[in-house]
């Protein structure tokens, strides 16, 4: 982990030095801050470069770790990014501080973006989804490919692993148990539904090899074969296949969770951060990093633009066929109760 | 009083007083050269330390409160924490002394060269990253790893055996990288022993094993205790091993403090694991200095 996390601020620092995008002629800046690593480089030739020359503005990168770094800047005044890519309840939560400057929707066209992901204060950029994945060496073509599968031991003997985190776990433990997934945070709403999903998942805990912490471990137990099933980063299982393992998954009640873009209220470029935004959400850029990764552009026009081909897109997560077998995570169920929750989840884990 | 009286008297007079000025003098000497080891310590532990300490009498809202350890008090979570952190540092304390006395007395009666190559075997991991050793047992451990694939092949077990992502992978990683904390001074006491004592309890008719109980081992017990002393208190706030060989089931104080971190964003809930982890630590050393008299071994 903390090597990990200095090569994130290494490469953090080699971003911000070396990676600004200037077209010939620029006329001012913007600043813009992302997760750092391959996902940025990702992001700097699909998207950045390409929005740097159409804008005639520099983009300068730097990276983020989280709601903490806004939250500093803000109560520094020291506002220096003027466009950063948070996770769904982060933006939630600085909207909620009143720490964020309303998106400005006479720049930004929301064409092709889905209602539920348009916000006064900020906006869906990429979706990440967290499918059930399993080795074909243990279960043939025919794993476990939906929760009542994953929960169920006596067809589906195998290994398990989940995320070692609360998110996601208690709406898998409900879809689990026949919750249908459109009912699935209204019965997570009431105290009734809550033991549910807290006994639910009680009776797969015991049963889970592996409480995984993060993204790159998930794929390490799949590829060695430390477990047969997984809940994991559908971008990850991508790889792990592409590393020549037999690996089946299905969209099938997957968990979707959306990064959002968001300007920092006092922003030093308001104006311009409009106009990255718009182009960072516009139909091409979008499909040039799905063909990159394959995560989830938030913009479908994306699947028009002939960037993505027909197989590609099948193996994303937000092509409009698999869109809908997913769960789109509700971030305000967390904000607020989400330490509760956490400590509730561990000592369900905890041996 | 005669004259040769009052010089003799003066004489030893400037010489006491040139010999305590000479104290006074070295005794500065070596107070400035600790100087900076003292600034040090009081800068980076000191004052960090007590600064932690004054954020957990805070809860999140920045008002004075007891919250932070109410909550430790009261939540099952924390209790367990603290239960299992002691059950594993005892556990490798315990397998450290088992498999570390053993080794260290058996070192002490091979040639000094062999013991010299010997040493080498439990300095190079020493040497090494804890994060590569821990992984490198997870290599080892795992499912398809090389002890369960060997054993699997020699026919002794059918199954793959269980022995990474619990508490067992967690123990043996840390038995691993806590015995040379053991080993180390343990074997500098036992080499410092005199042997010819155990010899000549043997000369007055003791059998050898009676010997070894009752001059050998007494003779070695501080350096055992530097090392239990050790090996315990590293292992209470112990956290890579754990984290990464325990499957996330396995969880202890070190863990629980960085999640509070990050789940809470909260330094006083975290600072105030920190002030009880601290607390339990002294107290174990202040118990184990009753039980052992390691006062005794730091005089020596």
């Amino acid at each position: 982990m903390k090597n990990n996390g200095k090569f994130t601020i290494t490469a953090g620092l080699a971003a911000s030095i070396l990676a600004i995008a200037t077209p010939a002629f620029a006329e001012g800046d913007v600043v813009f801050a992302s997760w750092g690593g391959s996902f940025q480089d990702a992001l700097r030739s699909a998207m950045l470069e390409p929005a740097a020359s159409a804008l005639n503005v520099t983009v300068k990168e730097d990276t983020t770790n989280g709601i903490q770094d806004v939250r500093a800047q803000i109560t520094a005044g020291a506002v220096a990014w003027d466009v950063t890519e948070q996770d769904l309840p982060s933006c939630e939560t600085l909207s909620r501080e009143g720490s964020l400057e309303p998106i400005d929707y006479s720049i930004v066209d929301t064409t092709g973006i889905p209602e539920e992901l348009i916000h006064e204060n900020y906006i869906g950029f990429i979706n990440f989804t967290k499918v059930i994945a399993y080795r074909k060496d243990a279960f043939g073509d025919n794993g476990p490919s939906n929760w009542a599968e994953f929960w169920d031991l006596e067809n589906f003997p195998g290994k398990r692993s989940m995320h070692g985190k609360v998110n996601y776990n208690l709406e898998a433990a409900l879809m689990a148990d026949g919750v249908p997934m459109a009912e699935v945070y209204d019965t997570l709403a009431t105290d009734e539904g809550m033991k549910r999903a807290w006994s639910k998942l009680g009776e797969i805990a015991p049963e889970v090899t592996v409480w995984y912490r993060g993204g790159s471990q998930s794929a390490q137990l799949l590829r060695d074969g430390e477990v047969d099933v997984i809940h994991m980063g559908h971008n990850r299982v991508e790889s792990v296949i592409a590393s020549g393992i037999e690996v089946a998954y299905a969209f099938d009640g997957g968990t979707m969770d959306v990064d959002c873009l968001l300007v920092p209220k006092g922003a030093p470029n308001v104006e311009n951060a409009m106009r990255l935004i718009n182009e960072l959400l516009s139909a091409e850029a979008q499909a040039r990093l799905a063909v990159t990764m394959p995560l989830g552009p938030v913009n479908t026009g994306a699947f028009d633009t002939g960037i993505i081909s027909e197989e590609q897109a099948l193996l994303v997560n937000t092509y409009p066929d698999n869109y809908g077998k997913q769960l789109l995570v509700d971030p305000t169920f967390y904000i607020g109760q989400l330490g509760e929750l956490t400590e509730e989840f561990d000592t369900l884990i905890q041996q | 009083m005669s004259v040769a009286e009052t010089y003799e008297g003066a004489v030893t007079h400037q010489n006491a007083s040139t010999l305590k000025s000479e104290e006074r003098r070295e005794s500065m000497t070596f107070f400035g050269l600790s100087l900076p080891a003292v600034l040090a310590i009081l800068v980076v532990v000191f004052l960090p330390v007590f600064w932690l300490s004054s954020l957990s009498f805070y809860n999140a809202a920045g008002e004075l409160s007891m919250e932070n350890y109410a909550r430790i008090f009261e939540s099952a979570l924390y209790r367990r924490t603290f239960v299992v952190t002691f059950q594993i540092s005892i556990a490798v304390t315990v397998i450290c002394v088992l498999l570390g006395y053993p080794l260290c007395y058996w070192l002490t009666k091979v040639p000094d060269r062999t013991a010299a190559i010997l040493m080498v075997f439990v300095l190079v991991p020493f040497w090494t990253s804890v994060l590569v050793r821990t992984y490198a047992w997870l290599v080892l451990l795992q499912r398809n790893g090389i002890i369960n694939s060997s054993l699997m092949s020699l026919g002794i077990i059918e199954e793959p055996l269980q022995l990474a992502h619990n508490l067992t992978g967690s123990i043996i990683g840390m038995v691993h990288i806590m015995l040379p904390f053991l080993v180390l001074p343990l074997y500098a006491t036992m080499r410092s022993v005199d042997t010819d004592l155990v010899r000549a309890a043997v000369g007055l008719g003791s059998s050898p094993r009676g010997a070894f109980w009752r001059v050998f081992f007494p003779m070695s017990l501080p350096g055992l205790f530097a090392g239990i002393v050790l090996v315990f208190i590293l292992s209470l706030g112990f956290f890579v091993t754990p984290a990464l060989l325990g499957g996330g089931k396995v969880q202890m104080l070190a863990q629980r403090i960085e999640s509070t971190i990050t789940v809470y964003s909260n330094w006083g809930a975290a600072s105030a694991l920190g002030v009880v982890l601290l607390l339990l630590a002294l107290a174990m050393i202040w118990l184990m200095n009753r039980v052992f008299g390691l006062d005794k071994l730091f005089m020596r």
